[in-house]
């Protein structure tokens, strides 16, 4: 018997996705055979890293909580069938986050992740659950397990009744040895999810053609002269296209001798980093009416491009077409013009298609990581100085003050500043705080 | 039937054993220079007179085998019992190196005799097999003989990924996260050899070099040099650290006058289905810090590369 695909959920940190119309997910192996001389082909060996993806459609039906989610967030999530089924991944990235909207239908957004974890049939949509964190009855969370045959077989728990997080330096019972915790089926932990927001009393937004405001804000002056904002009302927009994608580096080291008990298949990428920047495009369909193009040449002055049409602010924002409060808000700074064009068909309407590109830097880049003043929560950035208040004594103390470095991965694991050695000798200067 | 010998019927042999080779060369050169002297006077010229040019030999016929290769357990036997490797198939790499060559070794339908090794090198970096390479010394001529074929049931190289490698200081393995903290990219080890060769005249001279290859042999063989570096590619390299190889006390004191690094191979596939595979070699290297780099590019990391270099003679 097969089992069509009509009552699946898709799970997101733990809640339910609305909205589905498809949904993807795959992982590609990287193999390459070996050839001997005397022997010719001996077998195929692994060759690269195995990473998976996962590709999400839906209708906009509301705000987006898949939206809020950082760049440099871990995401874990999956699929679960009716036949109790499922499918999950662990330590994925947003990679992409795309809305396409147009006159006449409902918002759609497309949505890709890059899992760095693991994909399978046995891997938990659930969260992995913490020995510090508090749970409210009824959350689930997973616990790794591995079946006999070496494959991944995650267990399901649901929390019987609230759990307070523990105090500092306890840590709570993990959910197999607590009586606190109860071993779901993958079933049953989509009726609880189900259960804990029903279908009817889901409250959706469905945004309309006029609950949605476009606005072009000029260029750096803030000046809508020579933008679509300038004719307000004279150039109805029929769609617009938004995409944000992230373009993502993993490294992957050698083992060590301590991870010999460790099985292979925990084997991850070290580290994952976001190449910068960040690349988001807009492109509109215009009814066009009255509006100036640009010419082509004047790309090429500098001075043109703060005039704004080819660098500008643009906003958007969906509201909720019952009380016009903003829903989702889609933004570029300085979004740089990436074409115009007009299409003029007979007994048709003339269109205007407009496309943009902005760019996002990290905000303190090239800074590798910040670092907290203990006392004031002052930030300070690795490559300034350090403002003392005292000068070095010369009796070889360290007197440089106490900060700590965070970890832009994982902000709590701190190192005293006073252990890295290369900061002993630093120079002392203002820096930013 | 091809007059050529295809790939998989090229075996690579050294000594007894073959070598599971996804490349191999082999060259040869004999010696023979540019003779010419002076050998009369002629006095219709007045002037002196040379011989007629001719091709002179200076030394026997030598050649290199170099060739890469992917290792397995019929190159490397671990001695579990001494912890140490016991490399007793092809190369000889410990204190205890031997100066003999090998006797005898074939690449395809082709034999060649007397082979001394002169490098041997691996790396090993994840998602890649442990790549080695070797380079021998090969003196007399090679002869054409008929191909040869093996079948081997189990091949099980090492890999990159099942392997391990650990960087102590003092005592201190330098990987611990409260510590140094060091992340191993890729390392690459390996030993280089260095032979002098001595040639006995009279030996040579004899008329068996017509009708014997490889009769122009030298007649001693001595090591002169033997040497293991290990290259490390890491998130670190080693800072403050004075000429004799110490950590300067202001940055931490840790003694890196001796680093030890030590390379654990495994095989790829866990035969025994035991959940873990056999250790296959165990490679170590104790030494100091001769070189170290930074290097850095758009998209990537700063990536440290240091060298660690231990002699051994």
């Amino acid at each position: 018997m097969s089992f069509s695909g009509h009552e699946q959920v898709f799970i997101v940190q733990n809640q339910l996705v609305s909205g589905i119309s498809d949904c993807n997910m795959s992982y590609n192996t990287q193999t390459e055979p070996l050839y001997i001389a005397g022997l010719g082909y001996v077998d195929n060996f692994i060759s690269g890293p195995t990473e998976g993806q996962v590709e999400l459609s839906r209708y906009m039906l509301g705000e987006d909580f898949i939206k809020s989610i950082d760049d440099e967030d871990r995401v874990q999530g999956g699929i679960i069938f009716d036949s109790g089924r499922s499918v999950g991944f662990t330590r994925g990235r947003l990679l992409n986050y795309r809305v396409s909207c147009n006159v006449g239908q409902i918002p759609e957004i497309s949505n890709s992740f890059k899992v760095y974890g693991n994909l399978g049939g046995g891997v938990s949509p659930f969260s992995l659950w913490s020995s510090s964190s508090p749970y409210a009855a009824d959350d689930l969370v997973s616990r790794k397990h591995t079946a006999t045959d070496g494959f991944a077989e995650d267990k399901v728990y649901k929390a019987k009744n609230i759990i307070p997080a523990p105090s500092a330096g306890v840590s709570n019972d993990a959910p197999e040895d607590s009586s606190d915790w109860e071993l779901v089926t993958m079933l049953e932990a989509k009726e609880i999810l189900a259960e804990s927001k029903k279908i009817k009393e889901r409250n959706y937004i469905i945004p309309t053609q006029g609950s949605i405001d476009i606005s072009f804000k000029g260029s750096i002056y803030k000046d809508t002269t020579n933008t679509l904002s300038e004719f307000a009302g004279s150039n109805p927009i029929l769609g617009f296209n938004y995409s944000r994608g992230l373009d993502l580096d993993s490294l992957y080291a050698l083992r060590e001798e301590a991870d010999s008990g460790t099985p292979i298949t925990d084997y991850e990428a070290l580290d994952i980093q976001i190449i910068y920047p960040i690349k988001t495009t807009f492109d509109f369909t215009v009814s066009m009416d009255n509006y100036k193009l640009s010419d082509m040449r004047a790309f090429l002055d500098y001075a043109n491009w703060v005039n704004g049409r080819i660098e500008q602010d643009i906003v958007v924002q969906m509201k909720n077409p019952q009380d016009d409060s903003v829903l989702m808000e889609y933004s570029i700074s300085k979004a740089k013009l990436l074409s115009e064009g007009i299409s003029s068909p007979s007994q048709q309407e003339s269109t205007l298609t407009v496309s943009f590109e902005g760019v996002e830097t990290e905000e303190f880049s090239p800074f590798f990581g910040e670092y907290r003043h203990t006392v004031t929560g002052a930030i300070i950035y690795r490559s300034n100085w350090l403002l003392l208040s005292t000068v070095d004594p010369g009796n070889g103390e360290d007197w440089r003050g106490n900060y700590t470095e965070v970890y832009k991965e994982d902000p709590s694991r701190y190192i005293e500043l006073s252990d890295l050695a290369e900061y002993k000798h630093s120079q002392v200067e203002v820096r930013k705080q | 039937m091809s007059q050529f010998v295809s790939f998989r019927d090229c075996m690579v042999t050294i000594g007894a054993f073959q070598v599971y080779a996804t490349s191999v060369s082999l060259d040869m050169q004999t010696s023979l220079t540019k003779d010419v002297r002076l050998e009369g006077f002629d006095g219709d010229l007045v002037a002196a007179t040379v011989n007629r040019p001719t091709l002179t030999p200076t030394d026997g016929v030598k050649g290199t085998l170099s060739v890469d290769f992917v290792v397995s357990k019929q190159h490397f036997l671990y001695d579990e019992i001494e912890n140490e490797n016991n490399i007793a198939s092809i190369f000889e790499l410990n204190k205890q190196t031997s100066t003999a060559l090998q006797q005898f070794g074939r690449v395809g339908n082709y034999r060649f005799f007397n082979a001394g090794l002169k490098s041997f090198s691996f790396s090993m970096r994840p998602f890649d097999l442990v790549r080695a390479s070797a380079e021998y010394e090969i003196f007399g001529s090679i002869i054409q003989v008929s191909k040869e074929l093996d079948v081997i049931d189990n091949l099980n190289p090492a890999e990159g990924l099942k392997s391990f490698g650990d960087v102590v200081v003092d005592g201190i393995n330098l990987q611990d996260q409260s510590r140094f903290n060091i992340q191993l990219l890729s390392a690459q080890y390996s030993v280089r050899a260095s032979r002098k060769y001595n040639f006995s005249i009279r030996a040579n001279e004899h008329p068996v070099a017509n009708y014997v290859p490889g009769a122009i042999m030298p007649y001693r063989v001595s090591l002169a040099d033997l040497t293991i570096e290990t290259q490390i590619t890491s998130n670190k390299i080693i800072p403050a650290i004075n000429e004799t190889g110490k950590m300067q006390h202001g940055f931490g004191g840790e003694d890196f006058s001796e680093v030890e690094v030590t390379l654990q191979l495994f095989e790829a596939k866990d035969e025994a289905g035991d959940g873990q595979s056999n250790l296959l070699a165990k490679f170590g290297c104790v030494g100091q810090v001769t070189q170290q780099s930074l290097s850095a590019q758009g998209g990537s990391y700063l990536n440290g590369n240091f060298s660690v270099k231990q002699v051994i003679k």
